[in-house]
């Protein structure tokens, strides 16, 4: 199998965020907080719903932490590890 | 284009229904209010141009709702540009703020009138504009963005999007499938154990406690959320606060006794709604169910509400919610009332509940001052009688209880503000 790259993994956040906010994908900024990128509470369930659909990863029962939602850059990076294990 | 026949949606009828059942409350309708604080009196003549600023929305704000002579589709015509009604009110006493916002709540809004103004003033103190809507032309969000558009002297009504292009009479076999979605979940709740509900008389006032907690003790509480709730889930977090608080004051019939909570969430931005649309009802709702055994402990709790608006979003609860309350445009408000009585508890719940984590307003001027604060003060229909209202603003968070007089003793009342705001701030 292929090993998914951070950088594939960042764009397809990038596609979903785009989708549940409605901003561009261009807008978005991988070094940037959710927050910053339009993510609120009911968005950030959006986002995992989708992060399980691509990936079939439960990132909450996996027990995210504040760090790996500091940035899309470091939620990238956390999925990625829940796809090495 | 837009159709010049704006259409209403399923859930601006759920509001008429609302407005109905409020029809012999003192305000006479289902209204809400945003409160908008300044620490300084508003500017008397920025005060006096705003009805000037709401001019171009006169017609609709002047509308009603009417039925279309062939389909019956129910759509908003609007009427003549009747000047909005506007009232100020000097306060000699700090302590009369809360009195006289509650004074406003409960008059009536002029007749055939979606929207009236009033000016608070203090001379040393807290003053505030409010602004009272009716439910059948706007939602809390849309609220914000009308304010928004007459703070920047926005009125280009094309761009408002009012109400649906076509009545929606063309898809019955959706609606129909997620009305039996809806009918199932609702069946499923009522096997699970009886709901605890309370009402209001028909004829109780409105009364509110506001608890305005400041930029320290916010900052607090999400850091309690990220560690006991999890990153972004403020929301199960602040539910399960409420719920628990609620448990303590209704007493117990049975063990497998359960909380319905009609969560209410903003569908701008979903289901083709746009995310500016300033008219109409643009919500919808996620129906969260928990038993009560499980409210003591948060530890408990908190997992089951996130569980459960996970399974819910990723049901497309809302979006069928949506689709389903269309069908029951065709219905007049009475016989829909006897309707909800009729299938029992399951279809009110124990208490409303919503978490409006921006505002369309942050950092703004309006008329002149700085907005200190903004918090929404939505009025219960006497069925469900109590609703909890959490709202952000510059960093800060606000909680609104909003109930009818006369559904629980004042006491009670004090002691579930008081204990709810010990929880918030973390010293309980």
């Amino acid at each position: 199998m292929t090993k998914i790259t951070q950088e594939e993994i960042e764009t397809a956040l990038k596609h979903e965020i785009s989708i549940i906010t409605g901003k561009k994908p261009e807008e978005l900024k991988t070094d940037q907080s959710l927050t910053w990128n339009g993510i609120n509470s009911m968005g950030f369930v959006e986002l995992l719903l989708s992060v399980s659909r691509l990936w079939n990863v439960n990132l909450l029962d996996a027990g995210i932490g504040t760090a790996d939602v500091s940035t899309l850059s470091a939620l990238a990076e956390r999925i990625g590890k829940e796809l090495a294990r | 284009m837009f159709s010049p026949k704006p259409y209403l949606d399923g859930f601006d009828w759920i509001a008429n229904l609302l407005n109905y059942q409020c029809r012999l409350t003192p305000g006479r309708g289902n209204h809400f209010m945003l409160v908008l604080e300044s620490e300084t009196p508003f500017p008397e003549d920025a005060v006096r141009a705003l009805p000037d600023r709401l001019a171009p929305y006169l017609p609709r704000l002047n509308g009603s709702i009417r039925r279309h002579l062939l389909h019956l589709a129910p759509y908003w015509l609007p009427g003549k540009p009747e000047p909005i009604v506007f009232t100020t009110e000097d306060l000699l006493f700090p302590s009369d703020f809360p009195l006289a916002v509650e004074r406003f709540a409960n008059r009536p809004l002029p007749r055939g009138q979606a929207l009236a103004v009033h000016a608070l003033s203090q001379p040393k103190g807290r003053s505030a504009l409010i602004f009272k809507f009716s439910h059948l032309l706007f939602d809390g969000r849309g609220a914000e963005l009308l304010l928004k558009q007459l703070c920047h002297g926005k009125h280009d009504q094309t761009e408002d999007r009012p109400g649906l292009a076509s009545p929606m009479l063309n898809e019955w076999e959706k609606q129909f499938s997620c009305g039996r979605q809806i009918q199932r979940r609702l069946l499923d709740i009522q096997k699970e154990g009886p709901t605890v509900v309370r009402h209001a008389c028909d004829t109780a006032a409105s009364a509110y406690r506001v608890i305005a907690l400041t930029e320290e003790e916010t900052d607090s509480l999400r850091q309690r959320s990220d560690r006991d709730a999890g990153p972004f889930m403020l929301t199960p977090y602040l539910l399960a606060l409420t719920a628990e608080g609620y448990d303590k004051l209704m007493p117990r019939h049975a063990e497998n006794e359960l909380f319905l909570i009609p969560m209410s969430i903003d569908m701008r931005g979903q289901d083709s709604i746009p995310r500016d649309a300033v008219f109409f009802n643009q919500w919808s709702m996620l129906p969260l169910s928990i038993l009560r055994s499980l409210l003591a402990d948060p530890a408990e709790s908190i997992p089951e509400i996130r569980k459960q608006i996970f399974i819910r979003t990723g049901e497309r609860t809302a979006l069928a919610y949506r689709a389903a309350s269309r069908l029951m445009r065709i219905a007049p408000p009475p016989l829909l009332l006897k309707i909800v009585r009729k299938m029992g508890n399951s279809t009110t719940g124990t208490f409303m509940f919503s978490f409006i984590s921006g505002t369309s307003l942050e950092h703004d001027k309006f008329a002149g001052r700085t907005i200190t604060n903004l918090y929404h003060l939505p009025a219960m229909p006497p069925m469900t009688g109590l609703g909890v209202f959490f709202n952000a603003f510059n960093n800060r968070l606000n909680a609104v209880i909003s109930y009818r007089s006369g559904l629980f003793p004042e006491s009670d009342i004090e002691h579930f503000a008081a204990e709810l705001e010990k929880a918030l701030k973390g010293k309980s």
